[in-house]
This record gives C-alpha cells, structure tokens and sequence, in this order.
C-alpha cells in the first residue's frame, strides 16, 4: 500500500492549484464599466471640460499623449471624439489600489 | 476493492469535478470578454459616424470643406447626393462635385447657414464605416441647421 499512498499524495499535489483557484478572490477587470466611464469622460470632454476635472484618486484620464497621472491597472480603454479641429484619442483606466 | 483503488478512484473523481469547475469559469469568463469586445467595437463604429456629423458643421463653419471631403474618404464609404430609402439613410451620389454640391444645399437664412434639400427631394452626406462585420452610416442629412457661431450645437 505504500506505493499507492505515495502515488496519491503526488496526485493530490498536483491539484493543489485547481484548490487554490477555488478559493482565491480574483479580482476580474471591468471591462465595460471601464468603457462607459470613458464614454462619459469623453462627452464631458467634448463640452469643454479639462482632463484635471476629473478624480485622480482611482482613475488615469489620457487626452492625446497627455494624463493625469500614473497608476497600475489592469484595462484601460480609449475611444475618439472631434472636437476643437480634430479627433482626439480619450483614454481612461480604473487604478488597482 | 481494495482499500488503494477506491481511493484513487475516489481521487479521479474529485479531481475531473475541480477541473470541469474550472474549465467552465474559464469558458464563462472568456465568453463575457468576448461578448463585451463585441458591444465596444459597435460603439465606436457609431461615434465614428458621429465624429463625421460633427467634423461637416465644424468644417462648414470654417470654410474648410476640402479638407473635410480629404480626410473622411480614406476612412469609409463617403458619397452626397439625395437620401432614399429612410430609415437606412443611403445616400444616392449625384454627379455634382463637393463643391458644387455644396453651394447648391447650403444656404444662409439669418446668419444661419442650412443645409437645405435639391429641389423637393432630400439631400445627403454619408459615411459608411464598417468594422468586424458591423455597418453604419455617419449622415448629414437637410433640414440640418448649422449655426455660424457654434461649430458644435444645431439651432
């Protein structure tokens, strides 16, 4: 029985990742949230509002190459606006912390 | 059966039940990205057509409509001329040029510049932009109404 035994406890190591997977909390990106907050950033864009408006607490705004600051994220969107002579890249992305 | 066997079968068990739970996850994770890419991607496709309306009144308040015409073509469709087939707003090209085209549907009512039709039957612009298999259709269509001084706000 030894042999099964040992056979067994190498098996069970193998699945203790799946056990893991179970168990942790996954922290999931939200795509689409993330998509309409960028919509809604850019129609205040649009309307004349400045990147600098909006809460640098948990969120990186991008106008063009310019942002409002640095942070880690997991999902950043970006979308187009014309406005002021030309289209514009709007980005924007949730910061982990 | 001896007491080795029924504890690996036992085994076998629990681990194709944690790995079935696990490939599911995956696959219901992996469908709702996919779904969710889908919707942004018609998302845009519309406010590229609404980049268009917008870019027209911009243009036309600037005087600069060649580079309007210059930078649209490239990125789908553009034809003018008479809009049928409403609700799906196909633009029947005429034989005008731009210009022309222009100088025959724009007109100045109370330092108010209209985009006016030909004659009774309606006049267009449009932009077909298509991506991964979705269409739509940016359209300027008369009686739209562009205020000189406001590129942005029909009045």
């Amino acid at each position: 029985m030894r042999g099964f035994f040992s056979i067994e406890i190498l098996l069970i190591l193998f699945l203790l990742p799946f056990f893991t997977y179970l168990f942790e909390s996954y922290r999931l990106p939200l795509v689409r949230e993330t998509e309409v907050l960028t919509q809604d950033a850019a129609q205040l864009l649009m309307n004349g509002h400045s990147i600098y408006d909006f809460p640098t607490n948990n969120l990186v705004v991008w106008l063009d190459d310019v942002s409002t600051g640095t942070c880690t994220y997991q999902f950043k969107y970006c979308t187009q606006r014309y406005f002021e002579g030309g289209e514009h890249t709007i980005c924007l992305a949730e910061c982990l912390h | 059966m001896s007491r080795g066997v029924f504890a690996l079968t036992w085994f076998f068990l629990l681990s194709m039940t944690l790995i079935d739970l696990y490939a599911i996850h995956n696959t219901l994770v992996f469908s709702e990205i996919t779904n969710q890419g889908t919707l942004m991607t018609v998302e845009e496709l519309f406010y590229l057509g609404r980049n268009f309306e917008y870019s027209f009144k911009e243009a036309i308040s600037l005087g600069d409509t060649d580079s309007f015409l210059d930078y649209w073509a490239p990125r789908g469709n553009i034809s003018f001329g008479i809009l049928v087939e409403f609700p799906k707003k196909h633009c029947v090209q005429t034989n005008f040029t731009f210009s022309e085209f222009l100088s025959l549907t724009l007109i100045e009512h109370e330092n108010i510049i209209l985009f006016s039709p030909i004659g009774v039957q309606q006049s267009c612009i449009s932009l077909e932009v298509s991506n991964d298999g979705f269409k739509t259709y940016g359209v300027i269509s008369s009686l739209t109404c562009i205020n000189t001084s406001s590129s942005w706000f029909s009045c």
